[in-house]
């Protein structure tokens, strides 16, 4: 019997490289390129017919319909720009959980060198939007609006800190929320096996934190989206 | 065709009515993000204070403040949450 840990472990499919820059071909990059291309599928192939919409067209319309909900609630209406980005982001994670789901798939989303990449591009755009629209005028955003001088060092250290510590807690949620429930639905359902006759009740049990698990896995991607709406207002409202 | 400009109408109200009641679901998932903000703002102020000291090579100095500033950081994100969900 494996290690819980062991749905975690990368393994190489084949190997590539190239200017001596080891880039192996992993099975996480597998399930990546899959989601990737689940999504493009899906999108590309959903009907553009106002009539007589298929269930393909109903469903993407639905998931966009729902982001371009999200964007509008939390970066208003000068947000519709932002609308692709949030719904990659968005769809990219949800496939990822969702194909974790599948018996013997790999979640990619527990890694967490991937959730803290897709937070850095968000960091970086939020500074790079705020640096475009406001000019030098940005470093305002680090002083509160009504605070006294003579706490400008002091509060514009706390402030640097808790920008810097966006990307970190960005990230570390989904990839912790992801590890965590996976490596759970694993022990218990190891539990299954040791307790024998009574082995029923661990069954019950799994196929309940299963279900809880899918709602992980559409909550974290819709945190991670309504985060990156709340940081990306943050910068263009700058207070 | 006019089905489809009663429906725009009836969308475009929606938007405007969605604009007035702004940010009123803003504390649904606030309370999902406490732990991890709270923990993650202490991460930065004592890795940003590590890196200093590696940088001065003043060595336990700016790891202990950036342990308090970093604290700091945390439960001021705390108490903006907790501002925003009272207003929401």
């Amino acid at each position: 019997m494996h290690s819980p840990l062991h749905q975690f472990e990368i393994e190489e499919i084949f190997p590539f490289s190239i200017g001596g820059i080891d880039l192996p071909f992993t099975n996480a990059a597998l399930y990546m390129a899959l989601s990737a291309l689940a999504i493009t599928l899906m999108v590309m192939l959903s009907g553009r017919s106002i009539e007589k919409p298929g269930i393909l067209q109903i469903f993407v319309e639905k998931i966009f319909g729902f982001i371009h909900n999200l964007v509008d609630e939390n970066i208003g209406p000068t947000g519709q720009k932002y609308i692709p980005l949030v719904f990659s982001l968005f769809t990219f994670i949800l496939f990822g959980n969702l194909f974790g789901m599948i018996p013997y798939a790999y979640t990619f989303t527990s890694q967490i060198i991937l959730t803290f990449a897709l937070a850095l591009v968000v960091f970086i755009l939020i500074t790079v939007i705020g640096f475009i629209k406001h000019g030098f005028h940005f470093f305002s955003y680090f002083m509160p609006p009504g605070a006294p001088i003579f706490m400008a060092p002091l509060l514009i250290v706390i402030e640097i800190i808790s920008f810097l510590s966006r990307p970190v807690s960005l990230s570390i949620r989904l990839f912790a929320n992801m590890m965590a429930g996976h490596t759970m639905l694993k022990v218990f359902s190891m539990f299954t096996i040791s307790l024998g006759v009574f082995g029923f009740s661990t069954i019950i049990a799994t196929s309940v934190l299963i279900g809880f698990e899918f709602m992980i896995a559409f909550l974290q991607a819709y945190v991670f989206s309504v985060l990156t709406c709340l940081y990306l207002r943050d910068v263009i409202e700058l207070h | 065709m006019t089905d489809l400009q009663k429906r725009i109408k009836a969308a475009q109200q929606k938007a405007a009515s969605a604009a007035q009641t702004k940010s009123s679901k803003d504390s649904s998932h606030g309370f999902l993000r406490i732990s991890i903000d709270l923990v993650s703002a202490l991460a930065v102020g004592i890795l940003l204070g590590y890196f200093i000291d590696q940088l001065l090579g003043s060595k336990p100095i700016g790891m202990v403040i950036g342990f308090f500033l970093g604290s700091v950081s945390g439960f001021l994100s705390l108490y903006r949450l907790n501002q925003k969900v009272k207003k929401g």
